[in-house]
């Protein structure tokens, strides 16, 4: 590489500086109080870790864990990878409103999408009701209380962020070395398995990777559909300690799970080699797609009846609830109301406040994110400094961390002066940004991987100082990678609770806040179903606003 | 090409500066509390505390604006669950720098811990002499505010007038397998409280928990989501504190359908879990601020407070206050040595989850 | 005076020596060609002289200027007045014709009037009026390898590095291709250095080549000189059809022809060459067919078209010879034919 110029050094520089204090600064003061060196004194002690390491309770939750993820990831990848490729390389009809609901799927937070799943397939679900009650199908009622509830409700929260990440490597998939293949004497099946599949290999094991890990330390869905039968998964563990006073154990418990993420990424560094082989030429031909022929119209119907079961039945849900009395009634004209939304917006303007905080603070953290996202893949991808492995790392950390361990090591972190932030929104946005940094790294270092460098090369011979070819090349043709990642991270701010609840103070409420005070009594569960379908309507006239100010030709989602 | 993209730029720099320029334009809508919080880290002379609240927020806002509408906007309230409040807490404990004044809304083994720790400040209110007897505890410490019953509610169209449970103990009969819900003692304190009057029940034999484990009770993080359990027919019956369920049972007739759930006192006696109030000790705190915050304790217990919480299902402390409509005047009710519990706490915890964690 | 000169330039990559102690002087105005077959370093000396990788060791000087030198890069490549067009053409996909081959005219802070004229010229001189706004995904290959050639020349650059910039096209469009670049390289007295993998496309566009295998310089100098008097046995090979002649004691039919051939050694090229072990290499088209037997006699195996001439592979005992005739010279495969080596060059054996 070319000797290091000076702005590339202070690019370096400040991505360090600001991924050690959003992520390594916060992570090792709460290390550090988990051994007993804190601001109450230094004494030394691992008996948390002991205990944490030896409890009995901790293997079953670390099986159960993995479990979930395993399974959550594989299937979130089928579903997804087969969405993308039907989406993006077949003559499919229909794919804009197939595209519309993989959105709003993804838009949907993953709280709210578990309930909505307990109304329909709880005990007393509307299906069970169908099927036990006036249709008689079955006897038992069909139960989603068990690990195999997570598995549904995540992978279908999950899927879209595959699909997303997929459609652009599918997208830039070389098509003549499917034609290659075909020649080669390979039918179509045995094309896209060998050939296709191979070479977006690398772009389905790094987003399955964070799955797994976003999986592992999710905890909304598994505490309300896991649970209630009581099967524990690592992130249960945390938070019951946490709640009953006990930093060191919940630390522990988070390390055991950022050993287990760590080991799920060293399998995947391993397997992924030096497959890497995704290229973006000048030569990128547009996709010319694949004829379905008289398997047009039946692959259609099922892509709509994958995303009528995954979407729409789940969004209907959660819009009839909006308008119900009373969540989970049966449904009748009688039983509608606009009770909920003004519940939301009376609530002494807390509702709207908090939607306006949380777009203002998701476009502060998204931008944020995807900022250092950029100065963090250029560094590893282009420069040539040592330990640069080491800032991707550290920057994808935090999707192995439980929400609440983050906001837990941000309040150690910045609640002493020098460094006072918590009391202010700072803490909120820094925390969000650590949060969302995962998301923007992964999809930016993705697709710098995937520029050809001699496009940067022949910016450079053509005069274009290294910050130049950065903004008029560099930059543009991540563009679609870019705004993935931003959509990602500003969604991830839109739909979070347990940050903003341990963080917020008075006037800088969040949706997250507003969401929890709907949940605990004053709206209940229909009104939590209203907050919901708020989120979905800002998001997608967001979007829509978006697009009609400026279709990009490189277009992402 | 370039002119569109320089029209998503433009137009995303509209979006933040509409955005920020909105939020910015908050102070002038002297309402926000969060306006006020501003203002006064600028001011000394206007006393402000910082109260953490967990518990309904209908009632804490009628509480916030009846105690401020003499004294100003002096309560800068943060309300959140009790997991989140006791997460919150303990937190800045460890990092030594306690930002709140007043906690209010957990059971009092968290206030028994903060108080090993030397985290809360004595304050006898002169009110207090007015509690009840059984609940002057604390020492000053901590004060008891309110109290609830931890009792049974079932749903009143699944369950039929010969099954309904009259005690604690019918609920772990084979008829009510896979009807049942209770939160978690692992997630929630008020349910560890919960499990520990259980055991006091049940004469500190953990068979009655494990009975419960047979019959296949769903465990919830939180209470109220375990009553919304019985109230949408999820679950048949839940054990749960009974100001949550009448406060539900409320609501429901509120938004014009009636309640299918109702209440049940057991025989064996109602648990008594008491919610206490306690001033953080801070040397921070000014003087104006140290008198607003045993203001507000001496309000919280006055019979005009304990008056507004009564409407909310909360049994009063003081005997001069009637005991909120739904509630039976004669509760016999199961009291604990919270001190117990408290040393007990983590034995208690780890018993639950052990029997709990499915197999 | 030279336009551009290397001096013992070496780049390695994981150990191996991809471009091994290169030296060599390029002359204002002219067109130099490397050769060599794929892999043997030439991309990677373009870059060097672009200044998009670091020399190991060597230096690099342009107009007079060092440019890299002592493992250093002295001059950032967009301050080195080099222009390239890259084996894949490089055209950013995000940008329409004009934008790609305006943005060295951006760079420079032309006037938006001025950038129109400039790139309305070289349009022209590469023939695509009219496609300014198209995307590079919407031409030809032959279209994007002349838009990234206007990009270059848009840059008025004191050497123009042109890397495989004819391999991807067909053969008619490379023909005019060539003999554009040439005008166009006459009319600006552009300096060039290209690389290509075909000896035939060097011969036809360059006025000098250079040959390099395995990362050196094997040898240097004008078309006819390195096409007549190789120097070594693998430009002999690589830059003709050529038929090497080993003194073999062992092979009858080798110490026949090595007999024929010496007595028709031309020293040229400088210097005779005083190497062991010698080998000689005759030329296809200096060998002569008869129809009747001569003092050697072989069969003709098989007989190639190549419309302005023909190849015949002759058997002669063990060997079989390449022999290039004249279209009128007619043999049938079976045949009998006499043979006579006129001309032959000795060159250094590769070890
Ligand atoms: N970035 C690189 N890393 C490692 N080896 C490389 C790299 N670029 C080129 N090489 C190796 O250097 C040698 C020369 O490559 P190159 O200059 O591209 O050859 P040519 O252009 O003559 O075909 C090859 O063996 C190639 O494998
Ligand atoms: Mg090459």
């Amino acid at each position: 590489m070319i000797k290091h110029a000076y702005w590339s050094r202070l690019l370096v520089i400040a991505a360090v500086a600001i991924l050690s204090a959003t992520i390594l600064y916060p992570l090792l003061v709460l290390i550090l109080f988990s051994v007993g060196i804190g601001a109450n004194g230094i004494s030394v002690s691992i008996t948390a870790y002991q205990k944490a390491f030896t409890d009995p309770k901790t293997l079953v939750s670390i099986y159960n864990t993995f479990y979930v993820a395993g399974a959550v990831s594989i299937l979130a990848i089928l579903t997804g990878g087969g969405l993308a490729w039907m989406l993006t390389r077949t003559d499919l009809p229909g794919k804009r409103l197939f595209k519309g609901l993989i959105f709003i799927a993804y838009i949907i937070p993953s709280y709210v999408m578990a309930v909505s799943w307990i109304e329909l397939l709880g005990r007393n679900g509307y299906v069970n009701r169908l099927l036990c009650g006036t249709w008689k199908w079955i006897d038992k009622p069909i139960d989603i209380y068990n690990l195999e509830g997570i598995i549904l409700v995540m992978s279908i929260h999950l899927f879209p962020l595959v699909f997303i990440t997929m459609s652009s490597a599918w997208r830039m998939n070389d098509l003549s070395l499917e034609k290659a293949a075909r020649l080669s004497g390979a039918g179509p099946i045995k094309t896209i398995w060998t050939v296709s599949l191979p070479l977006i290999l690398p772009s389905v094991l790094s987003i399955g990777l964070l799955i797994f890990q976003h999986t592992m330390a999710c905890f909304g869905v598994a505490a309300v559909i896991a649970l209630p039968t009581g099967n524990y998964i690592l992130t249960t563990r945390i938070y019951s300690a946490l709640n009953h006073l006990n930093l060191p154990i919940a630390t522990a418990s988070s390390i055991i799970l950022l050993l287990c993420s760590g080991l799920v990424f060293g399998i995947y560094s391993l397997s992924l080699g030096k497959k890497k082989y995704i290229n973006v030429s000048s030569r990128s031909e547009p996709p010319e797609l694949h004829g379905l022929g008289k398997w047009r119209i039946p692959a259609a119907l099922a892509v709509l009846a994958v995303l009528v079961i995954t979407t729409v039945i789940p969004l209907g849900t959660i819009v009839v609830s909006s308008f119900l009395k009373q969540w989970g009634m049966d449904i009748s004209l009688a039983g509608l109301t606009l009770n909920n939304y003004q519940i939301i917006f009376a609530n002494g303007g807390m509702g709207l406040r908090a939607i306006r905080n949380s777009i203002v603070f998701g476009v502060a953290a998204a931008s944020a994110a995807c900022a250092i996202g950029v100065a963090v893949a250029w560094t590893v991808n282009r420069t040539a400094f040592k330990g640069r492995q080491l800032l991707e790392f550290t920057a994808t950390w935090p999707v192995a961390i439980p929400g609440t361990v983050l906001a837990v090591a941000a309040i150690l972190a910045w609640i002493n002066p020098p460094f006072k932030l918590y009391g202010t929104p700072w803490i909120l946005v820094i925390t969000y940004v650590a949060a969302c940094l995962p998301f923007a790294v992964r999809s930016v270092s993705g697709s710098l991987q995937g520029i050809d460098l001699e496009l940067e090369h022949a910016a450079r011979i053509s005069g274009a100082s290294r910050w130049r070819v950065f903004r008029d090349i560099s930059l543009p043709i991540i563009g679609p990678g870019l705004k993935n990642g931003w959509i990602m991270s500003f969604l991830m701010v839109l739909r979070e609770i347990p940050i903003s609840i341990l963080l917020y103070t008075a006037g800088f409420e969040t949706i997250g806040v507003l969401l929890f005070s709907m949940r605990s009594d004053t709206g209940g569960l229909e009104a939590v179903s209203a907050v919901a379908v708020i989120i979905i309507a800002v998001t997608l006239g967001g979007n829509l606003l978006l697009e009609r100010f400026g279709k990009s030709r490189m277009e992402g989602i | 090409m370039r002119i569109k993209r320089k029209g998503i730029v433009c137009s995303m720099i509209l979006i933040l500066v509409l955005l920020v320029g909105g939020c910015g334009g908050q102070p002038d809508n002297g309402s926000s509390p969060g306006n006020e919080a501003e203002k006064q880290a600028g001011s000394t002379e206007k006393a402000q505390i910082t109260m953490y609240i967990s518990g309904p927020e209908q009632m804490i806002a009628d509480l916030e604006k009846a105690f401020e509408k003499e004294r100003g906007d002096v309560l800068n309230i943060l309300t959140m669950g009790c997991g989140p409040l006791a997460q919150k807490i303990n937190t800045e404990a460890e990092a030594g720098n306690v930002q709140a004044d007043i906690i209010w809304g957990a059971e009092p083994i968290l206030y028994i811990q903060l108080q090993q720790k030397g985290l809360l400040e004595q304050y006898k209110s002169a009110e207090a002499a007015n509690l009840k007897s059984e609940l002057q505890m604390g020492d000053g410490y901590y004060t008891i505010c309110n109290s609830r019953f931890g009792v049974i509610a079932y749903n009143k169209e699944k369950v039929s007038k010969e099954e309904i449970p009259s005690s604690w103990h019918d609920l772990i009969k084979e008829n009510w397998k896979n009807r049942l819900a209770m939160a978690d003692a692992g997630q929630s304190a008020t349910a560890l409280a919960i499990t520990a009057g259980l055991l006091e029940v049940n004469g500190d034999s953990w068979s009655y928990i494990e009975d419960l484990k047979k019959n296949g009770v769903l465990l919830t993080k939180q209470n109220n989501e375990a009553i919304e359990r019985v109230s949408t027919g999820e679950v048949d019956a839940t054990i749960a504190p009974h100001d949550g369920i009448l406060r539900e049972i409320k609501k429901s007739k509120k938004s014009g359908v009636e309640s299918k759930m109702a209440l049940v006192w057991p025989k064996e006696g109602s648990l008594s879990i008491q919610r206490p109030i306690a001033i953080m000790a801070d040397a921070g705190r000014s003087e104006a601020e140290q008198s607003v915050c045993q203001e507000f304790i001496d309000y919280v217990i006055s019979s005009e407070a304990q008056t507004i919480m009564a409407k909310y299902g909360f049994i009063p402390v003081r005997a001069d206050v009637a005991i909120p409509e739904g509630v039976p005047s004669n509760v016999k009710s199961i009291n604990l040595d919270w001190q117990q519990v408290a040393s007990q706490g983590k034995e208690i915890r780890s018993n639950f989850e052990k029997i709990m964690l499915a197999q | 005076m030279l336009q551009a000169q290397l001096l013992n330039i070496s780049k390695q990559f994981a150990g191996a020596e991809a471009v091994d102690n290169v030296s060599m002087d390029i002359f204002p105005g002219e067109i130099l060609a490397v050769v060599g077959p794929s892999g043997c370093g030439k991309t990677t000396l373009l870059q060097l002289v672009a200044g998009l990788l670091k020399p190991d060791r060597g230096s690099i000087q342009v107009a007079g200027r060092t440019l890299s030198a002592a493992g250093e890069v002295l001059v950032p490549p967009e301050k080195r007045g080099i222009a390239m067009v890259f084996q894949n053409y490089a055209l950013w996909p995000h940008y329409d014709v004009f934008a790609n081959i305006a943005y060295p005219l951006r760079i420079k802070g032309y006037s938006r009037s001025k950038q129109k004229q400039t790139v309305e010229e070289l349009l022209e001189a590469v023939r695509l009026k009219g496609m300014e706004g198209r995307y590079p995904h919407e031409l030809s290959g032959g279209e994007q390898q002349r838009v990234a050639l206007a990009r270059a020349l848009a840059l008025n650059p004191l050497l123009l590095l042109l890397d495989e910039s004819l391999s991807n096209l067909d053969a008619g469009l490379r023909k005019e291709m060539r003999e554009e670049i040439k005008r166009i390289q006459r009319e600006l007295s552009l300096t060039i250095i290209h690389v290509t993998h075909d000896q035939q496309e060097a011969m036809a566009i360059a006025d000098r080549i250079a040959v390099m295998n395995e990362g050196k310089m094997v040898q240097v100098g004008a078309v006819e000189e390195v096409y007549r008097f190789p120097r070594t046995e693998f430009t002999a090979r690589f830059m003709g059809d050529s038929n090497l002649l080993r003194l073999n004691k062992d092979s009858p039919a080798e110490m026949k022809l090595w007999e024929m051939a010496r007595p028709k050694v031309i020293e040229g090229g400088g210097q005779p060459l005083q190497h062991t072990p010698e080998i000689l290499t005759v030329r296809s088209e200096d060998i002569k067919l008869d129809d009747v037997p001569g003092q050697l006699t072989g069969e003709i195996v098989e007989r190639i078209y190549h419309g302005s001439n023909i190849e015949y592979r002759l058997k002669f005992m063990d060997r079989i010879l390449r022999v290039k005739t004249p279209a009128d010279k007619f043999f049938e495969p079976g045949q009998q034919a006499g043979f006579t080596i006129e001309k032959a060059t000795r060159v250094r054996a590769d070890n």
